[in-house]
């Protein structure tokens, strides 16, 4: 069609056109930036592939890696930046508002990660369309996974790939739907119930013990199936179009440890953290307090990443003393022979990891540290334990037994309360529970990843009896899809977004 | 697959229409299926723009969800300027209720418009800074569309078909309001629980809100237009100001917005009374508002913004006659 010498080289050009086109849907005007962004780095990515002069290789990485981070932080921190000296200083400095261009976190990083492969000979890239469509293939494009072109270009390579296969399309529709159901029924569900709360925590009214925890819970949820139906959606429309996408999302909340936590949550931002920042800052070859600290400064770094402000940095900086904590408890405890059982064991690391991520989550949604204290003052019952009337009016048997526990009840809230909770009860258990689409779909090759049903170092109730379940091309599997497909059909008269998004 | 979809697809489409669960398919409710639509209140806005259109009133009883419970279109006294129907409006301030009500003069051989003023929804933040008023969106495909093929509208269905108990909430086919989700909180929680939330909603929406006369005084231009307008095509226009309870003055008090309230009032009195037939309830709420009846229930408020069908059935012969003074 283009009068390529390849057979799919048509195939790649509509690809790109298309991505482009849906991201300039956004804002045409980014357009420029993210061409511009492909022009330079495929450049300096073809000087590092060929050179061989270590000087200028190592001089195009740094010039590489710090044009990427310039714009980075222009883009994404200076409005932050010139509010916090203007805070400091109690100067007016006037500067017009910059815009955050689309997924201009997950591309940055995507091409930091080319470089220093090319700089390190893991990969090396001839074609220009071929690194425009790494960079841009849509349904990865906008909120990752942020992908390596080692993992990418030998699919691109392959021209069959790009053909249209009903196998490919009934696995990537299937993993597509449920990736559709898990975004737009669970997490767009429940979202309402946690968005009151952090809402009612912003404007300053007191929370109490269980709203607090409804809050927390329910955003814990929404947040866990926003991103992972997301991952899902985009690893399913890419198998529609042949290419399989790394694994990005592996049951987080079944971990026991936040080491596993971060094994299992935004798997390729971990793993690009930990090869790019943890790694190169010296990782563990410097010495135990050396590592201690380059954990630190790669989690505060990662919660930078997500966005510029303060509730961030503390989800950073408390991710980093989680990971600190969890080395030291390992380094400390290694010998230790505690006599209880393993169940409980377990029971308690889960539910202390689980814990520490929940207290996270309440920094990384709140929009004000007040807000974030708040809730986490609820949470530890320093406003109280209560009950809204209506709810605590409807179960007069209950009424003494709150009494005597010291509950007292709050006007309102009452219809908001239940549904809080029922979503939590009902929509938890299957998250410590359920398969995941990975374990599903791992015997069709679902990711690039060959996890499934991992549960070493989680806490996975029933495991033995769901470990058999795999996604099959028959009746039964066509039922459960449609289901999913349907429900998530009929919820797109509403209006959503992905959390991911705005990062 | 996609036979398995399209056949899930039909019978949620199907199911919805059947129930429809926000009245906006036209048909008549049936017996122990939908004759309550307890979910009503989630899509009030897009029922109140086709339902009307489908019972082809001759009067309208336009404002917020004041007018909604307490005015009741049935009453004996509406006679001759029946089909009465009851365009009351939860949310919506002056414009958007203008708005919804020419949606109504535009479909339907309207005769008379019964209009409620609140001081409130004239404070409330005004996007348009001229005196254009815009129409009302009618989206008729989608609302439909949605209204078949949507998960809300499969949930409101179930829950339609499983609640068809008399005292759960519900719009009548007249738009009127017969607040049972207000009778369902006095029955358990008693008035006093009601009162009290209220007021605590009403402080905080009260909060930081000031009299912009200018915002004011635009906004009244946008209703004396959209008057002039109706009385000029031979519709007869009737005017008042709400009641309500004296504890909502004394939250005006607190708020320092008495004064202003009172100034509002007498722009309102000026400006209309001379032209059409208009009531200022403001003492009528006062009054009625001592009135402490049987079983430790006011007869006239469910709380102190919103008045009972008791008091709106006294204020509805006034209406028609017209006062054209305050009345005591």
């Amino acid at each position: 069609m283009l009068g390529s010498r390849d057979k799919h080289k048509p195939a790649l050009t509509w690809l790109v056109l298309s991505s482009l086109f849906f991201y300039g849907w956004w804002n045409p005007a980014y357009l420029i930036l993210i061409i511009f962004s492909i022009i330079i780095n495929y450049g300096l990515g073809t000087i590092l592939g060929n050179g061989n002069n270590l000087f200028i290789r190592k001089l195009t990485l740094w010039l590489g890696v710090l044009t990427n981070l310039g714009f980075l932080g222009y883009y994404k921190y200076s409005n932050f930046f010139i509010e916090q000296i203007n805070l400091a200083t109690e100067l007016n400095y006037n500067f017009e508002y910059v815009i955050l261009p689309l997924a201009i976190s997950f591309f940055t990083f995507q091409q930091i990660a080319f470089l220093v492969d090319s700089y390190r000979h893991e990969t090396k890239e001839y074609d220009f369309l071929q690194y425009c469509l790494f960079v841009t293939f849509f349904p990865q494009l906008i909120a990752g996974p942020i992908v390596h072109h080692k993992e990418m270009l030998p699919q691109f390579l392959l021209g069959e790939r790009f053909k249209v296969n009903a196998k490919n399309i009934a696995i990537g529709l299937s993993i597509f739907s449920i990736g559709l159901f898990k975004k737009t029924v669970i997490a767009d569900g429940i979202a309402p119930y946690s968005n009151l709360i952090f809402d009612s925590a912003l404007s300053g009214d007191p929370i109490t013990f269980l709203v607090a925890w409804g809050g927390a819970l329910a955003y814990t949820i929404q947040l866990y199936f926003d991103f992972s139906g997301y991952s899902d959606m985009a690893i399913g429309l890419a198998r529609m179009f042949g290419i399989i996408l790394p694994l990005n999302f592996y049951s987080p909340y079944k971990a026991l440890n936040i080491s596993e936590f971060w094994r299992r949550w935004h798997i390729t931002l971990s793993n690009f953290l930990r090869d790019y920042v943890y790694i190169a800052l010296g990782g563990n070859r410097k010495g135990s307090l050396a590592r201690y600290k380059n954990l630190f400064i790669t989690m505060f770094l990662g919660g930078l990443w997500h966005g510029a402000g303060w509730n961030f940095a503390i989800w950073g900086a408390l991710h980093g003393f989680y990971l600190m904590t969890n080395l030291a408890w390992i380094n400390y405890t290694k010998s230790w022979s505690i006599p209880i059982p393993e169940f409980l064991k377990k029971l308690t690391a889960w539910g202390l990891t689980f814990i520490a991520v929940v207290i996270g989550w309440v920094f990384f949604r709140a929009t004000s540290f007040d807000a974030a204290i708040t809730i986490l003052q609820g949470m530890i019952g320093m406003n109280g334990v209560s009950i809204p009337n209506g709810i605590l009016v409807r179960l007069p048997f209950l009424q003494e037994i709150f009494v005597t526990l010291g509950f007292t009840a709050h006007l309102g809230g009452g219809a908001s309360f239940m549904y809080t909770w029922i979503w939590i009860i009902v929509i938890f258990p299957l998250v410590l529970i359920l398969p995941t689409t990975q374990d599903l779909f791992y015997k069709v090759s679902g990711s690039l990843n060959k996890k499934h049903y991992e549960n070493s170092a989680t806490f996975w109730p029933f495991h033995s009896k769901f470990n058999f379940i795999y996604w099959q091309e028959n009746k039964f599997w066509a039922v459960l899809i449609s289901f999913a497909l349907v429900s998530g059909l009929l919820t797109l008269s509403q209006v959503s977004e992905f959390l991911y998004f705005q990062f | 697959m996609c036979s398995i979809s399209l056949i899930l697809l039909i019978s949620v489409a199907s199911f919805n229409y059947l129930i429809n669960p926000f009245s906006i398919i036209d048909y008549d409710r049936i017996d122990g299926v939908n004759v309550i639509k307890s979910q009503s209140s989630h899509r009030i806005g897009t029922i109140k723009k086709y339902q009307p259109i489908y019972f082809q009133p001759k009067t309208i009883i336009v404002g917020n969800s004041r007018v909604e419970m307490g005015l009741e279109p049935q009453h004996g006294n509406f006679g001759l300027y029946q089909p009465v129907y009851n365009l009351g409006v939860p949310g919506p301030a002056v414009r958007g209720q203008l708005a919804y009500a020419q949606n109504v003069v535009d479909n339907s051989p309207i005769k008379s418009i019964i209009l409620s003023l609140d001081y409130r929804d004239f404070l409330d933040e005004q996007r348009n800074e001229d005196s254009k008023l815009l129409p009302l969106e009618l989206n008729e495909f989608s609302d439909k569309f949605s209204a078949l093929l949507s998960l809300d509208s499969l949930q409101a269905s179930i829950i339609t078909i499983l609640n068809q108990k008399s005292s759960l909430p519900n719009r009548l086919d007249n738009g009127f309001n017969p607040a049972n989700e207000y009778r369902d909180i006095l029955r358990l929680e008693g008035q006093d629980a009601l009162f009290e939330h209220q007021l605590k909603l009403l402080n905080n929406k009260l909060k930081g809100k000031h009299y912009d006369s200018t915002k004011i005084l635009r906004e009244i231009s946008v209703l004396d237009n959209k008057l002039t307008e109706w009385l000029s095509n031979d519709i007869e226009v009737m005017l008042f100001i709400n009641p309500y309870h004296q504890d909502y003055y004394q939250t005006l008090e607190n708020h320092e917005l008495l004064d202003s309230f009172n100034l509002w009032r007498e722009l309102i009195r000026t400006r209309f009374s001379n032209k059409l037939k208009f009531c200022d309830f403001t003492s009528l709420g006062i009054e009625k508002s001592q009135d402490m009846l049987k079983d430790n229930e006011l007869k006239y408020f469910w709380e102190p913004t919103h008045y009972k069908k008791e008091l709106g059935d006294i204020m509805i012969p006034m209406i028609l006659n017209g006062c054209n003074s305050q009345v005591d």
